[in-house]
């Protein structure tokens, strides 16, 4: 265990058996980019604050390369969390010190002003307009470094798409990243080994603790402590050892990410049945791409993803490069095992990994069933056309730089063998339930309206059904965003985390 | 502080032909089938309680299905890891879509495993051990060597031909 540059306390290591009482003015639930920004606003307005979370601490030296182990160390259920519906949807969330932001691949775009002008308009959302938001976005992009690669970073595989990309005369996008000088390890989704990428846990949790914020591990909270019809606390028992913990506050933040927080407001009591918590939950589905190169693209090596293609952003569709650690490559072949495995993956230099995002037509829902948590999400018609047009544009894109197989997500149609193939995915479409999704950007579940009736939380990101409880997390999104959420997620705790203390400062 | 999962007797036995019928099939790989074994049961372990009992069931039905569902007559764990293979091999491209999840779901975690062993990433050619301590040097040297002043300042200039700026992007 690393030796921490912030005050964080394991629960499960607190001596004694009886119950952990603490006391301060705010209590934030979650250490992700939302918790983190929104710790980081409320303690520097001078506030006390203390910040839970469920999951461990764990530094950049305890970065290790067993992947394995790193996902029962960094995720959420050890990585086996999936949205039912037509297709199962395997998620990534983070579930340590730091939250998603340690698994996350870095990439830092603000919300785009059409879609803040979109909530100013039509949920009323006038304090999220371009003009409020354009200092927040300034500050989140100074604490995290939101920045380029240091040039000659990237790796074969980014530097592939960029040049398909422009070959084909398409509009390119150069990331930024929260980074410091990233070497390229390509480990971020199994946790930065070097200590570049500038995760919650190195940004804004040491502006945090710097000010004042203690931070509690392996301290997942079970309830929400509501008196006299106001929030006041949460409650909840230590992550292994089940030591019962209490804290109490002046305000209580949720900020579990877009599926905990509000399965947490429904073990709490809070909100009535059929009301808005738990709906309008999008997930920006993403599906899969590898292509096998004639010549070594060399993609274990390099950043995750340093361009992204915008030239179909109006469509709804983004195609980006997703360069993974060599183990997960072995998810590529989804049709060998054994010696042919092992064939294609002794070709592992050759091969190209990228992804196609498209913006929700549809959304989903949380809810609890026999009191075990239900996360169903249908993907719709269009954006499954909108897949079948992206891989198609993608491996049409591959074929002209190089490629000499593409594989798909589709079950039916495996790998393409030349660009006269890539015809078949439209003159026999691959049906919704025979196409691998993925997901990383969950948004939306609680979100900020100001009507009561069509959102959970108002524009200061307080909840309407109990006053005290604010939301500052990615459930909080009235819409998705069409780009990567975390520099949005940043910004609105920011936001939210500013309004409360003004409050609680009045 | 947490206790750390295993699973025993027949169930170890039929995850451990898995992994050798999945893995590369070499006998550097099979030598690591046991410790990869122990990964994935410490992995099964922070899973939720009916996925664990899930996951677990899902290994004895591949052990001894076959007979249910016409893919053979003999236990995974007795044929050899060809015939496992090709056995396997069938369940990847069933039409009958909850087994081909249920496998699938077990073969990622395996691949997983046997793609992160020293020994087996050997095999394919690569030592990400070494290359993630030579970067983590590297990137200490560009540390020391520029003081945090030096740093481009945040956000840096886009901009190259054929490239857009955030500022186009956004618009």
């Amino acid at each position: 265990m690393s030796a921490p540059a912030i005050p964080i306390e394991d629960l499960d290591l607190i001596p004694g058996d009886g119950l952990i009482e603490r006391r301060c003015d705010v209590i934030v639930v979650g250490s992700g980019a939302g918790g983190g920004a929104a710790a980081a606003a409320l303690a520097e307005a001078g506030l006390s604050v203390i910040v839970v979370e469920e999951g461990g601490h764990h530094g950049t030296e305890d970065m290790s390369a067993d992947v394995l182990q790193m996902m029962a160390h960094l995720l959420r259920d050890g990585g086996a969390t999936f949205i039912s519906g037509k297709a199962p949807i395997p998620y990534l969330e983070g579930c340590c010190v730091g939250g998603t932001t340690m698994v996350n691949g870095g990439m830092c775009w603000r919300t785009p002003p059409q879609i803040l002008s979109r909530w100013a308009e039509d949920f009323g959302l006038g304090a999220l307009s371009p003009d409020e938001m354009a200092p927040r976005f300034d500050e989140v992009e100074r604490t995290i470094n939101a920045r380029e690669q240091d040039p000659g970073s990237q790796g074969g595989n980014n530097e592939i798409f960029r040049a398909g990309v422009e070959q084909k005369g398409w509009r390119l996008s150069v990331n930024r990243r929260n980074q410091i000088h990233c070497v390229g390890s390509n480990e971020c989704v199994s946790g930065c080994p070097s200590g570049a990428k500038q995760s919650s846990l190195l940004s804004w949790l040491p502006r945090a603790g710097a000010a004042g914020a203690q931070i509690l591990c392996h301290a997942p909270v079970q309830k929400i402590v509501a008196e006299g019809g106001r929030a006041v606390g949460v409650a909840g028992r230590s992550r292994w050892r089940r030591r019962p913990f209490t804290i109490r506050a002046r305000a209580v933040v949720v900020a579990g990410g877009a599926v905990q927080t509000p399965l947490l407001l429904r073990r709490s009591g809070v909100g009535r049945r059929g009301g808005p918590i738990g709906r309008h939950f999008t997930i920006h589905p993403n599906v899969k791409l590898f292509a096998r190169f004639d010549r070594p693209i060399d993609s274990a090596f390099g950043a995750h993803q340093a361009y992204q293609c915008t030239e179909f952003e109006r469509e709804g569709i983004l195609l980006a490069p997703g360069a993974i650690p060599l183990p997960f490559m072995s998810m590529a072949f989804t049709h060998q095992l054994g010696a042919g495995l092992a064939e294609r993956m002794q070709d592992q230099r050759h091969l190209f990994l990228g992804g196609i995002l498209v913006e929700d037509a549809g959304s989903g829902r949380i809810s609890t069933r026999f009191g075990l948590p239900s996360v169903r999400y249908d993907v719709q018609p269009q954006d499954q056309a909108r897949f079948i047009r992206g891989v198609s544009l993608f491996a049409e894109m591959l074929f002209e730089v190089g490629a000499e197989e593409v594989f798909t997500p589709f079950f039916h149609h495996p790998v393409l063998r030349s660009p006269d193939e890539i015809a078949q995915l439209t003159a026999r479409p691959p049906k919704i339930k025979d196409t691998e999704y993925f997901t990383a950007h969950l948004m939306g579940s609680c979100r900020m309206h100001t009507d009561p009736q069509q959102g959970v939380v108002g524009a200061d990101g307080q909840c309407f059904e109990l006053p005290g409880l604010y939301l500052a997390d990615a459930s909080v999104l009235p819409s998705p965003i069409g780009v990567n959420p975390q520099v949005t997620i940043m910004a609105l705790a920011l936001h939210v985390g500013r309004q409360l203390a003004a409050a609680l400062s009045a | 502080m947490r206790p750390r999962h295993q699973l025993q007797g027949g169930t170890r036995r039929a995850l451990v032909a898995l992994i050798e019928a999945i893995g590369p099939q070499d006998p550097v790989a099979a030598a690591s089938a046991g410790r990869v074994a122990d990964r994935i049961a410490n992995l099964i372990g922070h899973f939720p309680g009916r996925l664990r009992r899930g996951i677990v069931i899902g290994i004895w039905f591949l052990e001894w299905g076959a007979p249910l569902m016409g893919w053979g007559l003999r236990p995974l764990s007795a044929l050899s890891p060809e015939a496992r293979a090709r056995r396997l091999k069938k369940i990847l491209r069933s039409r009958l879509r909850p087994a081909r999840l249920l496998f699938n779901s077990i073969k990622v975690m395996i691949c997983l495993g046997v793609y992160s062993e020293p020994s087996v990433e050997a095999l394919m050619g690569v030592d990400r051990r070494s290359w993630r301590a030579a970067r983590r040097a590297f990137r200490d040297r560009l540390l020391a060597a520029q003081a945090e002043a030096d740093w481009p300042p945040t956000p840096s200039p886009l901009g190259a031909a054929g490239v857009s700026d955030p500022e186009g992007y956004l618009k």
